[in-house]
């Protein structure tokens, strides 16, 4: 990916130091964005050309009418991972999934973290030979517990849970064709001598795919006709202390 | 609430607020455990095992907090270390805060007294006329004057002891839109409009603006354009 450095950054964008660190630390421009290299002089940053050069462009265009917050939460809108079930497809290797995709939670459930437990179930439901439609069922069933919440029993939802560290996602059977998963420990299971666990996964590794994938397309290519925008509008303003 | 102290000698008490969070005020010797307050003050002895958030927090004696400390305002005019990151509206120091975490952001940063990080200092607006020792200080207008007449630098030198501290403030990098540097010694500085006062030694200077070099400052390069 082409880089570009600090200094030439600020130089061709217009924008200041100030600016610069001021959205790094509201949110707007993303920490692993800065990358730092040993350079000749000691130590330069660097920035993935393409991304920084977008993000600065939409920034220096919204930041006269809202304010940093309201950006930075209509950035992360509009840079939610829209997964298709074709992603999932190539996230998991696997043909079925598109299909699984294409059902009709896939339309409700638009988030990131439902689209990683899915991905890891189907892995699982695969390693332990659920038929699709008990993998189905049981994605209904835990995005349908997820959205009404169980106050009754108080069980954290499957979802949620599914963000956290380390989290991972297994498939139990208690019996002839009747699974259900968990996101719990396994040996948090009420020791039970008729559920086994079938399959699990860890789930860090589908967030990675996942991330890797929010990552804003590389097909926003910044022509020349960007940077002379975030010129135009920075010069505009004509000064640099203008935050 | 969290005042579930596991030792207690002091005249602390913890006033519930409406939203959740309690007031704070701790005279004596206590551990606590962190939590949501509107205003903590402590004049006392304390330790907080876990991460603190205050609307106003207020150290006027000695204060370790184990964890991160976010605050809409703080000041101290003791000795606060905090094992965690620093995040604050304002901060005012007076007194001594050493951060063993990596990152203190702040809208603004006063410093009369010492401020000791080892990792990056991020904030609009720091105003320095006592020392900051730090790893990297970054933001729009950064003026750093250390000076050897306060009363502070008498404490910098008992520190300087113990911690091998110099009479001046030492930072890796600097960079911001505007800066301002008296008593400063640094490997890099960056900015806009850049002015190196007496009694700096910097390696290497950049600026894309405005270079004014007091003669008596230590340079090792300077461009500007």
């Amino acid at each position: 990916m082409e880089e570009i450095s600090k200094k030439e950054l600020l130089a061709i964008t217009g924008i200041s130091y100030g600016q610069l660190y001021r959205w790094k630390r509201e949110g707007l421009i993303p920490e692993g964005w800065f990358v730092k290299k040993a350079a000749f002089t000691g130590q330069e940053t660097y920035f993935p050309r393409e991304q920084v050069l977008a993000r600065i462009k939409v920034i220096v265009a919204l930041k006269d009418s809202a304010s940093l917050e309201d950006i930075r939460k209509s950035l992360e809108y509009r840079e939610r991972p829209r997964l298709t079930g074709a992603i999932l497809e190539v996230m998991l290797q696997r043909p079925e999934a598109a299909r699984i995709a294409s059902c009709d939670f896939s339309t409700r459930n638009a988030r990131i973290d439902t689209w990683v437990l899915v991905a890891g179930l189907i892995d699982a439901a695969v390693e332990a030979g659920i038929v699709e439609e008990q993998l189905l069922r049981l994605i209904e069933g835990a995005l349908a517990a997820d959205a009404g919440g169980d106050p009754t029993t108080g069980v954290p939802s499957v979802v949620g849970a599914s963000s956290a560290t380390g989290a991972q996602v297994s498939i139990a059977a208690a019996g002839e064709d009747l699974y259900y998963l968990t996101t719990s420990d396994i040996t948090t299971l009420h020791g039970d001598a008729n559920i086994r666990i079938c399959a699990s996964r860890q789930l860090q590794i589908y967030w990675d795919r996942a991330r890797a994938f929010s990552a804003p397309a590389a097909s926003e290519t910044v022509a020349d006709e960007t940077i002379a925008d975030i010129r135009e509008a920075t010069n505009e303003k004509g000064q640099h202390h203008d935050l | 609430m969290t005042s579930d102290t596991s030792h207690n000698w002091g005249f602390s008490g913890f006033m519930p607020n409406v939203d959740g969070s309690v007031d704070g005020d701790i005279d004596g010797v206590t551990d606590f455990n962190g939590g949501r307050f509107g205003r903590l003050s402590i004049d006392g002895i304390a330790t907080s095992k876990g991460a603190i958030t205050a609307d106003k927090l207020t150290v006027a004696g000695v204060f370790t907090c184990k964890d991160s400390i976010t605050a809409g305002h703080l000041e101290c005019s003791g000795v606060a270390t905090i094992e965690g990151d620093l995040k604050a509206k304002n901060c005012v120091i007076d007194g001594v805060v050493n951060v063993i975490g990596s990152r203190i952001e702040a809208d603004e940063v006063r410093c009369n007294g010492v401020l000791s990080i080892r990792g990056q200092i991020s904030a609009d607006v720091i105003r320095a006329d006592g020392f900051i020792n730090a790893s990297e200080i970054v933001g729009d207008s950064i003026s750093i004057h250390s000076r050897r007449s306060s009363f502070f630098f008498q404490l910098w030198l008992k520190l300087k002891e113990t911690v091998g501290a110099h009479d001046r403030s030492e930072v890796d990098l600097i960079e911001a839109t505007t800066i301002d540097l008296r008593g400063v010694k640094a490997r890099e500085v960056n900015g806009h409009d850049v002015t190196i006062g007496e009694k700096c030694e910097i390696e290497r200077v950049s600026a894309t603006g405005r270079l004014i070099i007091d003669p008596s400052a230590k340079i090792g390069s300077a461009e500007s354009r």
